[in-house]
């Protein structure tokens, strides 16, 4: 389900009201926010939906976790599903975390191995193919990653994806992606959230239950998500949510130390990718703020003499994030229908919407 | 330690004994060297053909980035048609709106390219 569809519903939490910029803009009362979230999500998921409980996929980050903890203590213990799903190419460090945080909060996590699936799809299969195209010498005794160029406010490089593999002796190479490449390299890695949507939904269907979304507000935004894989949910939990507000709705819910003080990773690529090197190109404290004037009509000057950078660098994380939250609006749209009244019809009095 | 290598068209065992002009002309498709206004119009059919549907124009101009022409995936593609139709090594310090966020950008960008290797040729 996308924004507006949930916008439709109503009652989803708003982005907090707006105040004169200053680099404290972003601080919360996390309590307040907890318990603004937790009567959405019982209103959503009880009323709404019409649903019993809630499944959240977990992956031992923090997004997940606070989404985790917040469904736990909108629904109690029992009606809460945290499912881990794990390949062959996932951190080991993943299920750690999940078990620490579950112990936490007295849930019990759900463990499903998706490497078969994948395999069935050609996911690892289709995706090497084409890295070999670009590195012959690939094989399965080395890793990979798609990285962009990084410190976005300090050059004005262009969205350019390089492939990087790193040999079993550590030596890393990247190269620029062609771009047949790089569409069918992410095209085949995009199995894997669509594999763990499928089970998601496998999960909650089997309970009654919702999918409760992940994604923050940065994700969304900026179309850092897969269509139909980690963007599916029922619920958008912690969408208004920026990063940095995330961290501290983590602190407040008493999240593990060790998830809070992950570096925030991908979890898509064989070898490591944070976040940042992935796709945002920038620390998540100045593009929260950076987004947060931009969303508000804060002029370049004050940004920049408020974040102490230099006016040129504001206007240029201005601008790519236009860029990119046009570049991605694909991702958020809903599904078109020719006449947009026969979508609305289900919802209609004397309509069905059991499936 | 990462290694940066720019993909592009082997530039290895050019004959360089040819006019310098006559190398450039042959690597654009065996024809005599291209024109500013040449570069433009071989772009823009490309863009338009690409990017628009086959239909309207595109100004020199216009910002393909901020107009939403080019999305992530365009760059590339059009960084690798430039490479490839005009013959030149694209670094990834190259790719920079200052070179190809509009049409005009990207010609003055090759015709600087090209000014480098007849330097090099002539040197």
């Amino acid at each position: 389900m996308d924004v507006r569809t949930l916008e439709a519903l109503g009652d989803t939490p708003q982005p907090l009201q707006p105040e004169p910029f200053h680099r404290g803009v972003l601080t919360i009362d996390a309590a307040a926010e907890t318990a603004r979230i937790i009567e959405y999500l019982r209103g959503s998921v009880l009323q709404k939906l019409g649903r019993r409980g809630a499944v959240v996929g977990v992956s031992g980050g923090v997004d997940s976790s606070v989404t985790l903890a917040l469904a736990a203590l909108a629904f109690g213990p029992e009606r809460v599903v945290p499912l881990l799903l794990q390949e062959k190419e996932s951190s080991p460090d993943n299920a750690v975390l999940v078990r620490e945080l579950c112990r936490r909060l007295d849930l019990e996590p759900r463990v499903e191995e998706i490497t078969g699936a994948l395999e069935g799809f050609g996911c690892y299969r289709r995706r090497d193919e084409a890295i070999r195209r670009v590195f012959p010498e690939f094989d399965s005794t080395y890793r990979a990653k798609i990285t962009l160029p990084g410190d976005l406010l300090n050059h004005d490089a262009l969205t350019l994806f390089a492939l990087t593999i790193v040999s079993p002796e550590g030596e890393a190479h990247s190269r620029r992606l062609p771009p047949a490449e790089c569409r069918e390299i992410v095209a085949a890695t995009n199995f894997k959230q669509r594999t763990r949507m499928a089970l998601l939904y496998h999960h909650a269907e089997l309970r009654h239950y919702a999918v409760l979304g992940t994604a923050n507000r940065n994700e969304r935004m900026q179309g850092f998500f897969v269509k139909y894989g980690d963007g599916a949910a029922d619920i958008d939990t912690i969408v208004h949510l920026y990063k940095t507000q995330v961290y501290q709705m983590a602190e407040h819910l008493g999240i593990p130390e060790g998830i809070q003080r992950r570096l925030p990773t991908t979890d898509t690529y064989s070898a490591p990718t944070t976040e940042e090197e992935f796709f945002f190109r920038m620390s998540f404290e100045t593009m929260d703020l950076l987004w947060y004037a931009q969303e508000h009509g804060v002029a370049i000057e004050e940004a920049a003499a408020v974040m102490n950078l230099a006016p040129r660098q504001v206007e240029r994380a201005y601008r790519e994030f236009r860029r990119k939250h046009r570049a991605t609006s694909y991702l958020r749209a809903p599904i078109l229908a020719l006449d947009e009244r026969s979508r609305g019809r289900a919802e209609q009095p004397g309509w069905s919407t059991r499936g | 330690m990462a290694t940066e290598e720019a993909i592009g068209p082997d530039s290895g065992g050019e004959d360089i004994t040819r006019p310098i002009d006559d190398q450039i002309g042959a690597e654009v498709g065996g024809r005599d060297p291209m024109s500013s206004v040449a570069i433009r119009e071989q772009l823009r059919d490309y863009i338009v053909a690409n990017y628009l549907f086959g239909s309207g124009t595109v100004g020199d101009d216009v910002s393909l980035l901020d107009e939403g022409v080019l999305d992530s995936m365009g760059v590339l593609e059009l960084v690798l048609f430039v490479e490839e139709t005009f013959d030149v090594r694209i670094a990834e310090y190259d790719v920079v709106p200052e070179n190809f966020d509009s049409i005009g950008a990207i010609a003055s960008f090759i015709e600087v390219k090209w000014n480098d290797v007849r330097q090099a040729l002539a040197s």
